[in-house]
């Protein structure tokens, strides 16, 4: 039974929704709880807010993709290849890290550039200086964070094929009530 | 007129209803869903393809409307600045206790959202039991969203 690409897509969407939803939320409730939420949100503006989230979103999506490609996590039949999605949840974490450093770096840059108080040489520099310990930084942080995704997606996968399987079980003599379109012709009841 | 426009135009006004506007369309999707679900007809009299269709429509729809409820909850605890209630008070409670419930709505619509994607595959019909467990899914996803919806009145009307 596989999947179609729009099955995947939903799945992708819904996993990368979550988890860039997950660890905003997770980050606020920690910030709350220490008391500087007022103060970080203070210095930040509101429209470069909801860029960085979107940026968050935006590669994170790109991460996910790349992480279950060629995994079967919707069969309910098939067993969820944990270990798999741990090690991509892991890897692929780190490469999220690093493309939001990227993605975070990116408008900072141009405005050094643009101000027109460094030179090439001196951009150079600081951004190789920049980009590997940033970049080290990064893959490590995203690795530990998408592999704690990767675990928590691992369980609700396992949660919704058992309740699945559970509706199935037992169930031969019941007349299936919803089918995909594509099956909607088949067999139909006679009268 | 113009006194219209300005509200309307603001940073702080359009978040605010973006964040309204998400969760209304959360909810609304699902107790939809809810209502299409018990119209299904019993024992195979027809096959109900357009349910299916509806019901990943909203999947979609609903992480789209976390993802701006998440990202236009924080622009609206910006608005507070230094000024936010501390996280002893009552007001710092209820706040927490959002949050979580927020984030336990995340959780159970991955499960929820994995359902309908599993009853998506063209080999796959859902038995009765599995549609009484999806209609669950959508009616628990109702609930929580009402009890963060209490919550967030509280928090902005006291």
């Amino acid at each position: 039974m596989d999947a179609s690409p729009r099955d995947n897509r939903l799945l992708i969407w819904c996993l990368s929704g979550f988890q860039t939803a997950g660890l905003v939320l997770v980050l606020v409730a920690l910030l709350y709880r220490a008391d500087e939420l007022g103060e970080t949100l203070d210095d930040l503006n509101t429209a470069v807010g909801l860029g960085l989230y979107i940026a968050l979103w935006a590669t994170n999506w790109w991460a996910t993709r790349k992480a279950v490609e060629g995994l079967d996590l919707i069969d309910p039949d098939r067993p969820v290849t944990g270990i798999a999605l741990l090690g991509r949840g892991f890897l692929w974490g780190g490469v999220n890290g690093i493309l939001f450093l990227l993605a975070l770096l990116g408008p900072i840059l141009v405005v050094i550039v643009a101000d027109g108080n460094v030179t090439v040489l001196g951009m150079i520099a600081l951004l190789a200086y920049v980009l590997v310990l940033g970049g080290i930084a990064s893959f490590v942080f995203g690795s530990i964070i998408g592999l704690a995704f990767a675990l928590i997606d691992w369980a609700l996968l396992e949660i919704a094929h058992a309740l699945w399987r559970a509706g199935s079980a037992g169930t031969a003599d019941e007349t299936p009530v919803l089918a995909n379109a594509s099956t909607a012709n088949e067999d139909r009841p006679a009268g | 007129m113009t006194s219209l426009y300005v509200p309307l135009l603001s940073m702080s006004y359009l978040i605010r209803w973006l964040h309204v506007a998400s969760m209304a369309g959360l909810v609304g999707g699902a107790i939809l869903i809810i209502a299409l679900s018990l119209h299904v007809p019993a024992h195979g009299v027809e096959r109900d393809g357009p349910l299916l269709s509806v019901a990943q429509t909203y999947e979609w729809l609903f992480w789209l409307a976390i993802g701006l409820l998440v990202m236009t909850g924080v622009g609206n605890l910006g608005a507070f600045g230094s000024a936010v209630p501390a996280p002893e008070t009552d007001w710092g409670g209820k706040l927490v206790f959002k949050l979580a419930a927020v984030g336990a709505l995340a959780l159970l619509s991955i499960v929820r959202t994995l359902l309908v994607v599993v009853l998506s595959m063209t080999t796959l019909r859902a038995t009765r039991n599995q549609h009484t467990i999806l209609r669950w899914a959508y009616t628990s996803t109702v609930l929580l969203a009402a009890a963060i919806l209490a919550v967030a009145v509280s928090l902005a009307h006291g």
